[in-house]
């Protein structure tokens, strides 16, 4: 069995003492698809930040491609999200000034690539999501599902071996959910990434090839044994 | 605009509550009383058309010169009005949603409006007032001691030429006292500037549901077709900002261009007087004083648009903050927006200080010619060579100016582009 | 009174043209693959009651050898029978029986939070295997829209049921809490 792409131990993590995350541990295979799924203040965000090396975690590892994020520095991290991850977020994920094919294009504008060179692989990439028509449209003007799915080919277009995405779909209605969740998980495996998807719609993660359902902190399973014989109907009599 | 909503409830409702708000009444007291003073100056020196003035600097003093010192100050009240409209801005993402929630409890046109010039008229009024009483402060404080007033020395001819020496005189002022000169200045200075932010107010409130409007300057295209060419990250962001929403930046631009003129041209007036007046600039304070006073106002206004363009800077990058925080999160490097955010101050700034440089430079060149002597001499002299060096300097002083001042602002990065503000609502 | 009858089902049918009551048993079984397929007796019964109620006729009646090659048709009692029963919305039942509810119910009484907690967990892992299966196979090639229509509101209903889940744990939850 190959190594994990990304993977956590024990991720603890609390905002000024205000827990969120209560140990998690998560293992993502090459090339799989994950739904992580829980209710608003479950900790996924927090999850998906800490596997992003955004957030360090309280307490925990976290590795991506064999590498220990907490050894890297801000900086270090920033690289490799930039090189080997390709992130979606819920909200603002393109730059609203750039055009389509430019926002695609700047991570590879940012680790110096030529501006033609650039643009030849992002518009390739606006083709395979269905965009094309939005490359010289700036990221103000486009429609939400036409923004998230151009926020996608920003993800893919460095080639990562995993992409996040927190909540793609949050800002969307049920059927272009539907259609960017089943695009997202098609396009990301024909390009052979990882995917690590949160969201609290159980039918986008319903495009995912598992899913790790988080409560109040804890992947549902993981939970500490029960307390002995609890004389808990008390209440209820 | 009538309505039964009292002027105390509209008070209370528009108190301030957030830091912005804070930020924004604080920044419209001082840049008003820096306007009504600067106002009031104006109108006090235009009150005194016509009358014997007593005061040791000249160019105050002299009746013909008068009209020009006001016009100046009136051009530095230009930078002054910049500013204040950039505090105004301030936070106005909040405000405008507080408005749309007083709106949806039932809050018609009328209460809007009035809570709207509470909340813009306050800070304004109490500005302005306070910037006139320490306008006549200053000018009292400075007209205690006397001035000092060259001796004169008589020639057998009957003329009188001074002798280099000073002495000081108990009763003469240094500046005419501006404020009380006569009723009508210091009141209209006031008015004026709470008249003008009330009006900026309820204008607020009509557009309350217009989203950005999208004014073309020239300088947007420009950019747009620049930016199809260019591979550089931080360029090709600021270049489509620029495109994008020109105003931020270009307003204050063109102001760095006017004082870039007005330096420009006042480096070879200068030069060029006191060269071809020799001992007379020396002994006679008129011209050297004009030039002081042309140089400090200069100043004054450099520093006023490079406030403004700070406080422009620093609210368009907090408006930015879900997309940068978002780019960050991405793996954008934080140092690559910063200089997203000096260009996008340079690019405009640039062009425009040269051109005023030129500009000035040309003009006042052209006007006096290059020989010694041209407006005093009957024969021509020598040809004052360029003061290139200075007009120099002052093109990268005023650049830096613009640098320095988007560099202050981008420390607002810092807080905009934190993880947590991925999750802010529009 | 309004339920859905093959009878009702079959008049849509005919409603288009004139069939045999053979073709009329294959048209069904294509277009609605995830209900019951039909039993020959089954649409021959029907027909005939339908007949007999006057909402179809006999187009016409061929006997070579084998089986009845009777072709039918709609008549307008039969079109306005179909008419109205196509625009009536069911009503809504009084009482909806709920297993699951009753099965936690008693867990709590009988084992306890956690016991009961638990098997939320075991309920909602089967509803989100099947999820799975449908949307994988909502995307499989070849699949008609009556089979996503139909998927969709599988998943619609299997969505609620998770969302109750939810909402049942916080309240165990916090019903600990109070306990505690």
């Amino acid at each position: 069995m190959t190594a994990p792409v990304l993977s956590c131990r024990g991720v603890v993590h609390d905002y000024d003492g205000t827990p969120a995350l209560l140990g998690v541990d998560l293992d993502v295979r090459e090339g799989e698809v994950v739904a992580v799924t829980g209710p608003s203040g479950s900790g996924k965000s927090t999850l998906l930040l800490c596997l992003a090396g955004i957030l360090v975690p309280t307490q925990g590892s976290v590795q991506l491609g064999g590498v220990d994020l907490r050894a890297l520095g801000a900086r270090g991290r920033a690289t490799l999200r930039r090189e080997s991850v390709g992130m979606v977020f819920q909200y603002g994920t393109l730059v609203p000034e750039l055009t389509g094919e430019e926002n695609v294009a700047l991570p590879l504008l940012l680790s110096g690539r030529g501006r033609a060179e650039a643009l030849v692989d992002a518009r390739q990439w606006l083709g395979r999501l269905g965009v094309s028509s939005v490359a010289q449209t700036t990221g103000g003007r486009m429609s939400g599902g036409e923004r998230q799915r151009v926020a996608l080919a920003r993800a893919l277009v460095t080639g990562p071996r995993v992409v996040l995405a927190d909540e793609p779909t949050g800002a969307l209605d049920s059927v272009a959910s539907d259609l960017v969740a089943g695009e997202l998980v098609g396009v990301a495996r024909d390009a052979g990434a990882a995917v690590v998807l949160v969201t609290h719609d159980a039918r986008v993660a319903a495009h995912a090839d598992r899913e790790v359902h988080l409560w109040d902190g804890r992947v549902d399973g993981s939970q500490p044994p029960p307390a002995p014989a609890t004389p808990a109907a008390e209440g209820l009599r | 605009m009538s309505t039964s909503l009292r002027w105390s409830t509209a008070l209370w409702l528009a108190r301030r509550r957030t830091p912005n708000d804070r930020l924004r009444f604080w920044g419209s007291l001082l840049s008003a009383a820096v306007t009504a003073a600067l106002l009031c100056t104006a109108g006090g020196l235009i009150a005194l058309y016509g009358t014997d003035v007593v005061a040791s600097i000249q160019v105050v003093a002299d009746p013909g010169t008068r009209g020009g010192v006001a016009f100046a100050v009136l051009l530095v009240a230009l930078p002054s009005l910049f500013l204040t409209g950039q505090t105004w801005k301030l936070g106005s993402i909040e405000r405008r949603a507080r408005m749309r929630q007083l709106r949806d409890a039932g809050a018609g046109p009328g209460e809007l409006g009035r809570v709207a010039v509470a909340d813009t008229v306050v800070p304004v009024a109490v500005g302005a007032v306070v910037g006139i009483v320490l306008l006549w402060a200053g000018i009292t404080v400075l007209n205690l001691r006397g001035s000092y007033m060259p001796v004169y020395r008589d020639l057998p001819d009957g003329s009188a030429v001074p002798s280099g020496d000073y002495v000081l005189v108990q009763d003469i002022p240094v500046v005419p006292d501006v404020v009380l000169a006569d009723w009508w200045p210091p009141l209209l200075a006031i008015a004026a500037v709470t008249a003008a932010s009330a009006a900026a107010a309820l204008v607020l409130v009509g557009r309350l549901d217009q989203h950005r409007r999208h004014r073309t300057f020239v300088l947007g295209p420009i950019a747009a077709w620049v930016a199809r060419h260019t591979g550089r990250p931080d360029l090709l962001l600021a270049l489509r900002r620029l495109a994008d929403e020109p105003g931020p930046t270009t307003r204050p631009a063109l102001l760095l261009g006017l004082a870039a003129t007005v330096a420009a041209a006042s480096t070879w007036l200068s030069r060029q007087y006191r060269i071809s007046m020799g001992q007379q600039w020396l002994e006679d304070p008129f011209y050297r004083q004009s030039f002081d006073l042309v140089g400090l106002a200069t100043w004054v206004g450099i520093g006023l648009c490079a406030i403004g363009l700070v406080v422009a800077l620093a609210d368009a990058t907090v408006r930015r903050r879900r997309a940068d925080a978002a780019a960050v999160a991405s793996g954008v490097p934080v140092p690559m927006l910063r200089h997203a955010l000096v260009l996008q101050s340079l690019l405009p700034a640039a062009p425009a200080v040269l051109a005023g440089l030129v500009v000035g430079g040309g003009l006042a060149v052209a006007f006096t010619g290059r020989r010694v002597g041209y407006r005093f001499a009957e024969e021509p002299g020598a040809i004052i060579p360029l003061p290139w060096a200075t007009w120099a300097a002052w093109g990268f002083a005023l650049l830096l100016v613009a640098t320095l001042a988007a560099m202050l602002a981008s420390t607002a990065l810092n807080r905009t582009t934190r993880p947590d503000q991925l999750r802010v609502p529009a | 009174m309004v339920r859905v009858t093959t009878g009702h089902v079959l008049l849509g049918l005919l409603s288009r043209g004139e069939q045999h009551g053979y073709d009329l048993k294959r048209e069904h079984d294509a277009l609605f693959p995830a209900a019951k397929q039909l039993a020959f007796g089954q649409v021959y019964a029907a027909l005939g009651r339908l007949r007999d109620k006057g909402l179809v006729e006999e187009a016409s009646r061929e006997r070579v050898d084998g089986p009845d090659r009777t072709s039918y048709r709609i008549t307008a009692a039969g079109r306005e029978e179909l008419a109205s029963w196509l625009t009536q919305v069911e009503p809504l039942p009084d009482r909806t029986a709920n297993p699951v509810a009753t099965k936690v119910t008693l867990l709590l009484l009988a084992e306890g939070t956690h016991r009961a907690v638990e098997h939320l967990v075991r309920e909602r892992a089967v509803r989100v295997e099947r999820m799975r299966e449908l949307t994988a196979a909502k995307h499989r090639p070849g699949t008609t829209l009556q089979e996503v229509l139909s998927a969709d509101l599988t998943l619609a209903h299997l969505d609620a049921d998770l969302h109750w889940i939810d909402s049942a744990r916080r309240r165990i939850d916090d019903l600990e809490g109070e306990i505690a």
